[in-house]
């Protein structure tokens, strides 16, 4: 197993008093899993993703729980350790590169900056392993995309090199909050199979954060299904997809 | 236009744009004008800034003559000149046609070190002694204004960058923190700020300037005066990164590096401060006037650089009487060359401005479209 959530609760504190926000969240992910984390919107499945890498910001806060990645206990490590695990052991792929890259800088600078942080390669190595890293996501021409900046990308391209991005520290873990929400069904499918692929090649877990039941239905190995901060469903894919037991599995099955 | 424009065409784009500015141009090419004569002052003037001869007291300028008493052509001279009081005891300069000083070209002069190591005493132009070359005339000990005030370029011309590359790191990096954490951390250092906005910047500047010791040499008198000029014009600065900086924070980019295991302090300079580089940019070009400013105005009261080091301020300085004013006029170019350098600053300033803002950049494209 290699991490673990156990009754993971976030609240937000705000002038009209606190509200919970994810209540009691339990699940597990298993090496080399794909697990998808279906909810409708404001279900809390971002919220959850972020707490896992302890990113939540005030006034959200993670009031109680656990987080076990790799037998540590996450809310025991110092700042610096999270440090380091985070872009290094667990990655995060969001939802639109345009925004999640910085604008003022190019691709090639932006992956090399985690690999500056996280890698101890020489600048020409890590020249090299930039464009390794795109050529692995697919990108057509690497040593062009690395030198283009984001708003020049296509959709699909800025989403590979944010996966080439995240693939920069060596991950074991992949949060991917809804990577694929902004493309087009075509392009979705290949960014799906390509973290299929990245799965098997690199021995990869990811936890697929979407509100689509259909991608977690092709693609994942297990599910988690989430309504109003609590999970109200989950288990292996096949046999949630054939026996839904919650109603709302079931309304959101029926939406496929 | 596409929203998030690619830095490097944004800045093509500026430079296009303030190319069409021909005064602005003019201005950063008379600019960099200023600054190559300062850098260069040893080679490009006659005599060291100290170099005096009092016989020369608030001697006129040299005319240079091409022409002989015979009305030939002959290469570039000066006449010797030689004090006479007239009878109301003024000082007059009269040319003495027996003595002819050729000016020469590369010839050695007085030395000078280059980068402080090489002893070198080339000069460009120069006469021969006993004769000397006043082309903007002399002070009130005889030294040579126009070597003078290219020296004292070095110190109005440098104060002005380096108060500003200092003040603008400081200024840069708290705004960024404030900015960037908020609440507590925000709250002090913006109390800090306007404690220092508060006090009208020359009186700091004085009462600060007061408290450095009467035994430092000019060297730290100098430093003293670029540390005092940061310290002051620092906070406003910092004021306007925070209040953008609480902005950017807010953005994407900077959770996902947060998410990319980035420490705080690399978020803050390699995330967000370039997003304010346009701003700064701009605002740098147009506070530099103010720290020039500054030190002339503390030097014309004699509290910055002192004799024999020449700075603008302590050039002017000379000419607080009116009698120097009536009789020897020349002795007011150094205001001269602080109201060029101010103004350029700004013209090129505003130039930037124009270009780099892309709220201004956006109205006049679609007038024109
Ligand atoms: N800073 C905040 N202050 C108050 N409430 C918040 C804050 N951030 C999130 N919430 C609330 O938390 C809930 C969960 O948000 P979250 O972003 O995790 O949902 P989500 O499942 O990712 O939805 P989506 O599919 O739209 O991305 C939402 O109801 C939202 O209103
Ligand atoms: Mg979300």
């Amino acid at each position: 197993m290699l991490l673990n959530l156990e009754n993971l609760c976030v609240r937000v504190f705000s002038e009209q008093g606190e509200k919970s926000i994810v209540h009691g969240v339990s699940f597990s992910v298993d090496e080399q899993q794909i697990l998808g984390l279906v909810g409708g919107s404001g279900s809390g499945k971002s919220t959850t993703g972020l707490a896992i890498l302890r990113l939540l910001i005030p006034p959200l806060v993670v009031t109680e729980g656990k987080i076990i990645f790799q037998n540590q206990d996450l809310f025991a490590l110092g700042q610096d350790d999270m440090r380091r695990l985070r872009g290094g052991a667990i990655a995060m792929v969001f939802q639109e590169p345009l925004y999640a890259f910085n604008p003022v800088f190019t691709i090639g600078d932006q992956i090399d900056e985690v690999l500056v942080c996280h890698t101890s390669l020489s600048r020409s190595q890590r020249k090299k392993r930039c464009l390794e890293l795109l050529d692995l996501t697919e990108i057509p021409d690497p040593v062009r995309i690395s030198r283009s900046y984001p708003h020049q990308l296509s959709g699909g391209l800025r989403q590979r090199a944010m996966m080439a991005q995240a693939l920069a520290g060596n991950p074991r873990l992949l949060i991917a909050d809804e990577p694929t929400s902004n493309l087009d069904v075509t392009i979705q499918a290949k960014i799906m199979n390509l973290f299929v692929k990245l799965k098997k090649e690199l021995a990869l877990s990811i936890i697929l954060i979407t509100h689509d039941l259909g991608l977690v239905q092709h693609f994942s190995d297990s599910v988690v299904v989430m309504k109003e901060g609590a999970i109200v469903e989950q288990g292996k894919t096949n046999e949630v997809i054939q026996n839904p037991r919650h109603p709302y599995t079931r309304e959101l099955m029926r939406a496929l | 236009m596409n929203k998030s424009q690619k830095s490097l065409s944004q800045f093509q784009l500026a430079l296009r744009q303030m190319k069409q500015n021909r005064f602005a141009v003019f201005c950063l090419w008379l600019l960099g004008l200023l600054y190559f004569s300062a850098i260069f002052a040893d080679i490009l003037t006659p005599y060291s800034y100290e170099n005096e001869e009092r016989d020369f007291a608030y001697a006129p300028a040299s005319k240079i003559h091409c022409l002989t008493e015979q009305g030939q052509f002959s290469r570039p001279f000066i006449y010797g000149s030689a004090a006479h009081f007239d009878q109301n005891h003024q000082r007059i300069y009269v040319e003495n046609l027996q003595e002819k000083y050729p000016l020469r070209f590369f010839v050695k002069g007085d030395e000078y070190k280059i980068l402080g190591l090489f002893s070198c005493s080339l000069r460009l132009f120069s006469v021969d002694a006993p004769g000397r070359i006043y082309l903007w005339g002399a002070d009130s000990r005889g030294r040579d204004l126009y070597s003078r005030v290219i020296y004292g370029g070095r110190i109005s011309l440098s104060i002005g960058l380096i108060g500003v590359l200092i003040s603008y790191s400081i200024g840069l990096l708290v705004g960024g923190i404030a900015g960037f954490y908020g609440g507590r951390t925000d709250e002090v250092l913006m109390r800090i700020c306007e404690m220092l906005m508060m006090f009208p910047g020359f009186y700091l500047l004085l009462a600060l300037r007061a408290v450095v010791p009467p035994s430092f040499n000019s060297v730290q008198v100098y430093i003293a005066i670029v540390v005092i000029l940061s310290f002051i014009y620092w906070a406003g600065l910092a004021r306007v990164i925070r209040g953008m900086c609480l902005s950017l924070r807010e953005r994407e980019f900077v959770l996902a590096a947060k998410a990319m295991g980035l420490s705080d302090l690399q978020i803050i300079v390699k995330h967000i401060l370039p997003h304010t580089l346009s701003y700064s940019i701009v605002s740098i070009m147009l506070s530099i006037p103010s720290y020039i400013l500054a030190e002339s105005g503390l030097s014309l009261v004699g509290l910055g650089i002192q004799d024999p080091y020449a700075s603008w301020g302590n050039l002017l300085s000379e000419s607080m009487g009116i009698v120097q004013i009536r009789f020897c006029p020349w002795i007011l170019i150094p205001g001269i060359f602080i109201f060029l350098t101010v103004m350029c600053f700004n013209v090129v300033g505003d130039a930037l401005r124009d270009c780099l803002d892309p709220h201004l950049r956006g109205e006049k494209r679609e007038s024109c479209c």
